[in-house]
């Protein structure tokens, strides 16, 4: 669940980023935040991952207050978080099991647990004949699967995907959308950052659309005009 | 932190470093050279402070008596140096005790060779208060016909501890120097390690790593550093501390200089050396990755 109250956002250089935003997202919702380059939807998100701090306001995300979280347990707060970037971030000198194997390694995840785990993973997001393959070998659409299995690895209670199809063509971009769809339907909470229409009007889900840093509609079954 | 996830950061650290192979050499050569040189300047103190009574005999003057003086002239003497303001202390060093001194620095027994103590002359050591009156001292001492010989070690002295001071001096600035240089270019392997691993760090930050499961294998690769500078530097050391040992000390043990001076012993020297480039390489290697941490690596 995120609850951002009168949240602004002002930046070292004085850009004013976000400006009296309020916004609540409840748990199990699949939302699109949308917006032209500059309307802060990426600062939006960076406050939600705890990347930056609001300069004025209160962000709460998975019951975790973000001013007021002790450093000690930013990382337990991030656990409770799955991450999907526009550019995968996928490690190019591991294969894609290893790469999801990394993840549940550094969490602490046990050797016998992470051999389940993985390939159930790549089972969810349809690459298991592709495990062995380098991020060089899989094409943008099955690294950003990569990407997904490992977000998803340590069961988070919501997903933030910032631009996750800004690089794929429309049809991969909707097999991607497909997927984070079916993440939402297991329980997870998503949240999406693009400015991709085709998918937006597809799905018919929550939009927010932020413009010059301020929320300019919040609509249901919004679409993208 | 388990055992085989300690393993994989160690392996992680050391794939890192052969990463930036070029950058990783330099910093070792550096912890080297520091090393190299804290450490000649460790065991020049070590073997200074080992022959510190040595030393202390330096300052002795030693006024040795003509063999065929009798125990009147003796006492006259002794009597004379008692009333000589200028000497702060009087030591007297009789035939048989000369002799029995001397039996200890060799091999032999002189009695095997047919010499008694009538061979050594008596002598009175003395130390003065003040060592500006040395040379006129051991003029009039001289002078005495007595006196067969005085034996005064001023300039060997003045020499030693010049040269200690001087190379302490020398050593203690350069080792500064080349420490924090090796800090530095520490620092700055781990820094475009962090910058290399950029991708990694960010991975690792959003799934959950905690910050010290991100920064520790930065510093043990600082360590790592450090620790094969310590080696390096420990074979160099140790292997030259052995040729000179070998050289000026013969099988038995005993100092082959017949100054009173003794190289500080092989096995607990080397065991010295080692502890202490080992604790003071890692903890460079260490302080480096911590300052690189600290100035480029945001968790």
């Amino acid at each position: 669940m995120i609850i951002l109250k009168n949240v602004t956002k002002i930046y070292k250089n004085g850009t004013e980023a976000i400006k009296d935003v309020s916004l609540a997202i409840p748990k199990g919702d699949f939302a699109f935040i949308i917006g032209p380059s500059g309307s802060g939807k990426s600062t939006l998100v960076k406050l939600i991952m705890r990347e930056e701090l609001a300069t004025i306001g209160d962000v709460i995300v998975n019951g975790y207050d973000m001013g007021g979280i002790d450093r000690y347990q930013v990382p337990h707060f991030r656990r409770s978080l799955g991450v999907v970037f526009q550019d995968y971030k996928l490690l190019q000198n591991k294969t894609a099991y290893e790469n999801i194997e990394f993840a549940l390694q550094i969490t602490g995840v046990n050797r016998r647990d992470i051999h389940k785990m993985v390939p159930h993973l790549l089972d969810v997001v349809g690459l298991s004949y592709k495990a062995k393959a380098y991020p060089d070998e899989l094409s943008g659409g099955e690294q950003q699967r990569v990407a997904l299995a490992r977000a998803i690895a340590n069961g988070p209670d919501l997903l933030i995907a910032d631009e996750p199809t800004g690089n794929l063509d429309p049809k991969t971009s909707i097999g991607i959308i497909q997927l984070l769809d079916r993440i939402n339907k297991m329980g997870t909470t998503v949240v999406v950052a693009t400015h991709d229409s085709n998918i937006v009007n597809m799905m018919k889900k929550r939009v927010v659309i932020l413009d010059e840093g301020k929320i300019t509609n919040d609509k249901m079954r919004g679409q993208y005009i | 932190m388990s055992a085989t996830n300690g393993l994989r950061i160690i392996k992680e650290s050391f794939t890192n470093l052969s990463r930036n192979r070029v950058l990783t050499i330099t910093s070792i050569f550096t912890v080297f050279l520091t090393l190299l040189l804290i450490g000649v300047f460790g065991l020049f103190l070590l073997n200074i402070a080992y022959n510190t009574n040595a030393l202390d005999d330096m300052l002795e003057i030693k006024i040795f008596i003509v063999p065929e003086a009798d125990i009147y002239t003796l006492n006259q003497i002794n009597e004379k140096l008692y009333k000589d303001e200028r000497i702060a202390s009087i030591k007297y060093i009789s035939q048989e005790q000369a002799f029995e001194e001397t039996k200890k620095l060799f091999d032999k027994d002189l009695i095997d060779l047919g010499l008694g103590a009538d061979f050594l002359p008596a002598s009175f050591v003395v130390t003065l208060h003040n060592y500006d009156d040395a040379d006129y001292f051991v003029e009039t001492m001289k002078a005495m016909p007595e006196v067969y010989k005085v034996v005064y070690f001023k300039d060997s002295f003045e020499f030693t501890a010049k040269y200690s001071k001087w190379v302490q001096n020398i050593s203690g600035t350069l080792a500064l120097i080349l420490a924090f240089l090796a800090i530095f270019l520490i620092s700055n392997t781990i820094r475009l390690t962090v910058y290399s691993r950029n991708e990694e760090v960010v991975i690792m930050k959003f799934m959950g790593a905690t910050e010290s499961r991100i920064k520790i294998p930065f510093v043990i690769e600082g360590g790592l550093i450090g620790f094969f500078g310590a080696i390096i530097s420990f074979i160099v050391i140790g292997f030259a501390y052995v040729k000179v040992y070998s050289a000026f000390v013969d099988s038995s043990g005993k100092d082959m200089f017949l100054t009173g001076l003794q190289l500080a012993p092989l096995k607990e020297t080397l065991l010295m050396v080692f502890a202490g480039f080992m604790i003071l390489g890692i903890l460079l290697g260490i302080i480096g990755s911590l300052m690189a941490i600290r100035k480029h690596l945001k968790v």
